[in-house]
């Protein structure tokens, strides 16, 4: 409630499209092992029909509660003029009617279904009205598919200076017999298919990749079901006509008694800008050249910094500079997921134009990313680019960007990498880490990196990196171990992760056996955490926080200390297996004292927040309550350079 | 010495490896090294030619190499392919067709330019090299194809040659036996094949030290993991008994070896064991340095043999020993030579390289007599052809062996046909030099160093040369009166001979 009201409608869209995202992999995939009769229990220890039955009936509290905060959002929403709730006296009926006229039904196509209409495909998450109609004594149900070209709500103001919020679906209701001339409605109701979206592609076998996913992709919104959100009220004869002519079954069905699909939501948090989190003006490091000096400077000092609190133009500038400058020789980068506008690849394509070598290692399939992947892809190819797709059954998750420059006749590397991705628009509201360095190690084993990824070398020695999934996740467990034993003999042992998952078994071992040992183990877990903390004689000596604020917090920074050890990395990898089996994935040690200060002082404030911190205890997370001073630790990065 | 980068690609029997190096002064750094199995050395050994569909995985690597080049804008690169390549049938065609897809130039490597190189590669990455060198030392280079080996002891190469087992040629080899005693086939090959090395390891009164190269080696450090640039032979004889009889897929799984390093792992272990007990030694030293790397070096200057020129003449002379010739006799011949070349200069009009191929073919001159006195041209000929002498490549091998040829024959001799196997330019270089190493010849035909110097006036139609002698050389008057009429032939200028006799 702290959180101004159109941040909170804002967070209320977000968590409606991640739980279709999570419908659409996740629960879609358990339907899928159950379907093919599989039914054993995983490392949960429940089987899938379990899974489901446990997902369905939290879900539908979910509901339950994103309705009772809509409730609350839309009464006070009248306090500030806006109406979601609203008489339909004249003057909302006519302009419902003029926007019905004019904007919605000549895009409509209701299909009344009779032998020679039969019931249309209905593609996936695709917002749906089903209608119940009469002509003499007989009836008919008829499918109006709302096109995904038009807007979910319109925002009007009517005499009085009120802004009153119009569902595409009040409108067309209050104009149906203009649609249906002839006809009396009995009934209207809402549906909402979702459907298997897993892109299921195996690179080894397919001849051209790109090829392969954009047809998988083309199929994804043809995929099997995965839930039916349907309006409570609909009458048992319709639902037994969809249940047949869409072939689900009642296990997959969701009455939904208020809304249907809220990433509507999206298109009212611009509403009232005051009540928006202070626009976020990013920190500069004011130090760097925006030119080619700042090749010098890199050489003289690494450029470290926390997104967004600082801008990630910093990274986007260079490439830029790199793109103009003609000492650069190549350019190489990897893609898992950027925005259809992103400087960066702009700056590429005109770095290819100046005759430059440009390698990107573009991830095509990253998930829900794949179009966007798709055309950057096709564009620089088309620019000259040397474009590859990586390394068959293997992400390419690393966030790695090296530029080669020839300098008195030797090489020189310029290395950026990061626990975020190339994509401007989410370096905006996800934290993460960038390092930009011109040492000469990381330079080499990122060059290694390249030409493994690019498939120049099949042999691959790395020094000062670690790259999953060859030496990753030897090296964690190798630096867990050195703790637990330093500690074990009687030294103090202090680990900190920061990810947003931890679900490795063999690490999750490894920190209990550590907290056993006496270390002090300190996690900061975002999302999934297998790991169970504050038990006694297994793992007393082990937290376990998540912050949830204004930013998605997304970096992964590993901290180990003991008498033999002081060592601080970030990573691209969460601690998941396929992260560390199935992926390709980076870790990197941050050297340079100013760097490394900046990263524990980011580490000590982020494990002292206190008002957005949440507390994993037993199975359920609570707040953290604390009596000392009130920490926001993304407020206090908001408000403090702790990078000069 | 080449500035800025150099890259060398070189095809070997089971990988194609490209080493990119940056050069500043006599600073270097190896910024990237690529590597790409290939087994062409397979196709080779077991099929005697190269398959079509390994010339075009090749094809699909060197244009991936191409990217590499382009990345760092390199124009001094050198495509060399191990001289296992030249056994190829198809090798012609090979070159040809990887020149028309690539537009890569491929060189197939001597075997004595390969040695020779391993060897100079040894010599700068090897710390100390020079100290060890003092007390013996044998290089040795395992590869795919063959093992390459290089005796030196006191600054002097006292063996180089190349044994015939490879690791994949072993392999191949011995591919039909089972893998429980495929094993006692190699033991039993190296041991054979080593043995000889044994007579000039005793003969030099022994060999205080082994180094190795190679890719072998980088399959050693791969199963070893040594820290410092040494491995302990009881290492390498306790990882082969546990392992000598295993499968491929045993030693993969208990190794972690890819299966191109699976084949060869018993071969490699057993080739060093029997090396370290032929020289009774319990340290095997390595070089980390990839042969790509060295020759990357080498060809772009970085390094060179500074002793090269010296080395050459104590290898050849050493040869000369071996096949019984007079040393001293060859020494003196060598000199005259030199010197007619250097007061003839305007005469020939050869280039400044080819007085130490005279040198060096008036130093071996005579090792076809080792054979009988009957076709000693023909002998030397064959001998001089075959010899691998670490730091001068085939090419020169065997412009020596002519030029010994034509000087020695007689006309009843059998006639070799050099003349069609050379251009025109090289016969005629090589009548020259054969003519001036006539004349050399002649001046000490006796052996015995009668004559002491000489000096060469030209004059007008006419060169003559005085001869200072301690008493009348009677032989010598003889032979260079055989000689003139050769000499007339080549340069169209009669040359004489005045004696000086200074009695003692």
């Amino acid at each position: 409630m702290n959180n101004p009201i159109m941040e909170r409608i804002k967070f209320l869209a977000i968590s409606a499209s991640n739980l279709d995202e999570f419908f659409m992999i996740r629960v879609a995939g358990l339907k899928n092992q159950l379907s093919l009769g599989y039914n054993e229990k995983d490392m949960s220890s429940k089987t899938p029909k379990e899974q489901i039955n446990e997902i369905t009936a939290y879900v539908k509290k979910l509901y339950n509660e994103q309705e009772k905060i809509l409730d609350d959002i839309k009464k006070e929403l009248i306090t500030h003029n806006i109406l979601m709730y609203y008489d339909q006296d004249e003057e909302i009926l006519e302009i419902m009617e003029n926007i019905f006229i004019n904007d919605i039904m000549p895009i409509l196509s209701p299909i009344t279904l009779d032998p020679s209409h039969p019931f249309p495909f209905i593609f996936n998450k695709r917002f749906s009205m089903v209608l119940k109609i009469s002509r003499g004594n007989k009836e008919y149900l008829s499918l109006i598919m709302i096109p995904e070209n038009i807007n979910r709500v319109y925002r009007v103001k009517k005499s009085n200076n009120k802004i009153i919020v119009l569902k595409i679906e009040d409108i067309i209701s209050s104009n149906v017999s203009l649609l249906y001339r002839g006809y009396k409605v009995l009934s209207v109701d809402h549906l909402r298919v979702t459907r298997n979206a897993d892109v299921d592609v195996q690179k080894e076998e397919a001849y051209d990749l790109l090829r392969s996913i954009e047809d998988s992709v083309s199929r994804r919104d043809k995929g099997s079901i995965a839930r039916i959100e349907i309006s409570s009220g609909i009458d048992k004869e319709t639902l037994e006509v969809l249940k047949s002519q869409i072939v689900f079954n009642d296990e997959d069905i969701f009455n939904i008694d208020g809304d249907i699909d809220l990433t509507y939501l999206f298109q009212l948090c611009n509403l009232l800008p005051d009540k928006q989190f202070k626009p976020l003006t990013p920190f500069m490091i004011d130090s760097i050249p925006n030119n080619k000096d700042i090749f010098e400077y890199i050489k003289k000092k690494d450029i470290f910094f926390i997104r967004p609190y600082y801008s990630f133009s910093m990274v986007s500038n260079l490439i830029a500079i790199a793109s103009t400058d003609k000492d650069v020789l190549a350019i190489k980068m990897t893609l898992y997921r950027t925005n259809t506008d992103s400087k960066i690849l702009t700056s590429l394509i005109e770095a290819a134009n100046r005759g430059k070598q440009v390698s990107v290692v573009v991830e095509l399939t990253a998930r829900f990313d794949e179009k966007v992947n798709i055309t950057w892809a096709k564009n620089l190819e088309q620019a000259g680019c040397i474009v590859s797709y990586g390394i068959p059954d293997l992400k390419v998750h690393a966030k790695a960007m090296l530029i080669i420059r020839r300098e008195e006749s030797c090489i020189k590397r310029y290395t950026h990498i990061a626990t975020g991705n190339y994509n401007e628009n989410t370096a905006m509201v996800y934290t993460d880490i960038d390092l930009i360095t011109a040492n000469d190690d990381m330079g080499k084993d990122i060059s290694e990196l390249f030409n493994y990824l690019m498939s120049y070398t099949s042999i691959h020695r790395w020094s000062s990196l670690f790259i999953a999934p060859f030496t990753l996740k030897s090296r964690i467990y190798e630096l867990v171990d050195t703790v637990t034993e330093d500690t074990a003999n009687g030294q103090k042992g202090m680990i900190v992760m920061k990810m947003n998952s931890l679900v490795d078994k063999d690490m999750i071992s490894k920190l209990y056996k550590a907290s056993e040992a006496g270390v002090t183990v300190r996690l900061i877990v975002r999302g999934i955490c297998c790991l169970k903390p504050g038990i006694k004689g297994l793992s007393s000596n082990i937290t376990v926080t998540s912050i949830v604020g204004r930013f998605l917090e997304h970096p992964r920074i590993f901290y180990f200390k003991s008498k033999s050890l002081d060592k601080v990395f970030i990573s691209s990898a969460d601690i998941m297996p396929r992260n560390l089996n199935g992926r390709v994935e980076v870790m990197a040690e941050i050297i340079e004292k100013s760097c490394r200060k900046n990263l524990l002082d980011y580490i000590e404030i982020s494990l002292k927040d206190n008002v957005k911190s949440w507390a994993l205890n037993g199975d359920t997370y609570k707040k953290v309550t604390s009596k000392g001073k009130a920490i926001n630790s993304q407020n206090y990065f908001l408000e403090n350079r702790i990078i000069e | 010495m080449k500035k800025g980068l150099y890259a060398t690609i070189n095809v070997g029997s089971s990988a194609v490896r490209m080493s990119v190096i940056s050069l500043k002064g006599s600073d270097y750094k190896e910024i990237d090294y690529l590597v790409k199995p290939l087994a062409i050395g397979m196709d080779i050994f077991y099929k005697g030619y190269i398959t079509l569909e390994n010339v075009q995985k090749l094809v699909e690597i060197f244009l991936l190499f191409k990217m590499k080049l382009d990345e760092y804008n390199i124009a001094n690169y050198k495509i060399i392919c191990t001289s296992e390549v030249k056994d190829a049938n198809n090798k012609d065609f090979f070159i040809d067709y990887i020149r028309i897809h690539t537009g890569f130039d491929m060189k197939i490597l001597d075997t004595s330019e390969e040695i020779y190189v391993k060897y100079v590669g040894t010599k700068y990455e090897f710390k100390e090299f020079s100290k060890i060198e003092k007390g013996g030392v044998i290089v040795v280079t395992i590869a795919s194809g063959n093992i390459s080996i290089n005796i030196l002891k006191q600054g002097k190469i006292i063996h180089s040659g190349v044994l015939a087992a490879g690791t994949l040629k072993l392999r191949s080899m011995f591919a039909n036996i089972s893998s429980v005693k495929r094993y006692k086939a190699y033991d039993q090959y190296i041991h054979n094949i080593t043995r000889e090395l044994k007579t000039t390891i005793t003969a030099n009164k022994g060999i205080k030290s082994l180094i190795g190269g190679g890719s072998s080696i980088n399959l050693l450090i791969r199963v070893f993991k040594p820290k410092k640039d040494v491995i302990h032979k009881k290492e390498i004889s306790d990882l082969y008994k546990k392992v000598k009889s295993y499968s491929r897929k045993e030693l993969m799984e208990d190794l972690s070896l890819r299966e191109d390093e699976a084949i060869v792992i018993i071969p490699t272990l057993s080739a060093y064991i029997h090396l370290l007990e032929l020289v009774e030694q319990d340290y095997l030293y390595f070089s980390r340095s990839s042969f790509p790397f060295t020759l990357a070096r080498f060809y772009s200057g970085n390094i060179k043999d500074r002793d090269r020129d010296k080395r050459v003449k104590s290898t050849l002379l050493l040869i000369a020993k071996r096949y019984n010739a007079d040393v001293h006799h060859a020494e003196r011949v060598a000199k005259y030579a030199l010197k007619l070349y250097h007061l003839l200069g305007d005469l020939h009009s050869l280039n400044s390289n080819e007085d130490k191929v005279l040198e060096s073919s008036a130093l071996i001159h005579d090792v076809g007599s080792f054979i009988g006195k009957e076709n000693i041209a023909r002998n030397s000929h064959s001998i001089i052809s075959s010899l691998n002498i670490p730091g001068l490549d085939n090419l020169t091998v065997n412009f020596m062996a002519n030029i010994v040829y034509q000087m020695l024959k007689l006309p009843s001799d059998y006639q070799l046909n050099i003349f069609t196997e050379c251009s025109t330019t090289d016969f005629l270089v090589i009548k020259k030099l054969a003519s001036l190493l006539g004349i050399a010849k002649a001046l000490d035909i006796s052996k015995v160093g009668l004559i002491r110097d000489f000096n060469v006036t030209i004059r007008y139609n006419m060169i003559l040369v005085e001869a200072f002698s301690t008493k009348e050389p009677f032989l010598e008057l003889l032979a260079f009166d055989k000689q003139k009429d050769i000499f007339m032939k080549t340069f169209g200028v009669p040359i004489d001979i005045r004696i000086r006799v200074s009695y003692e």
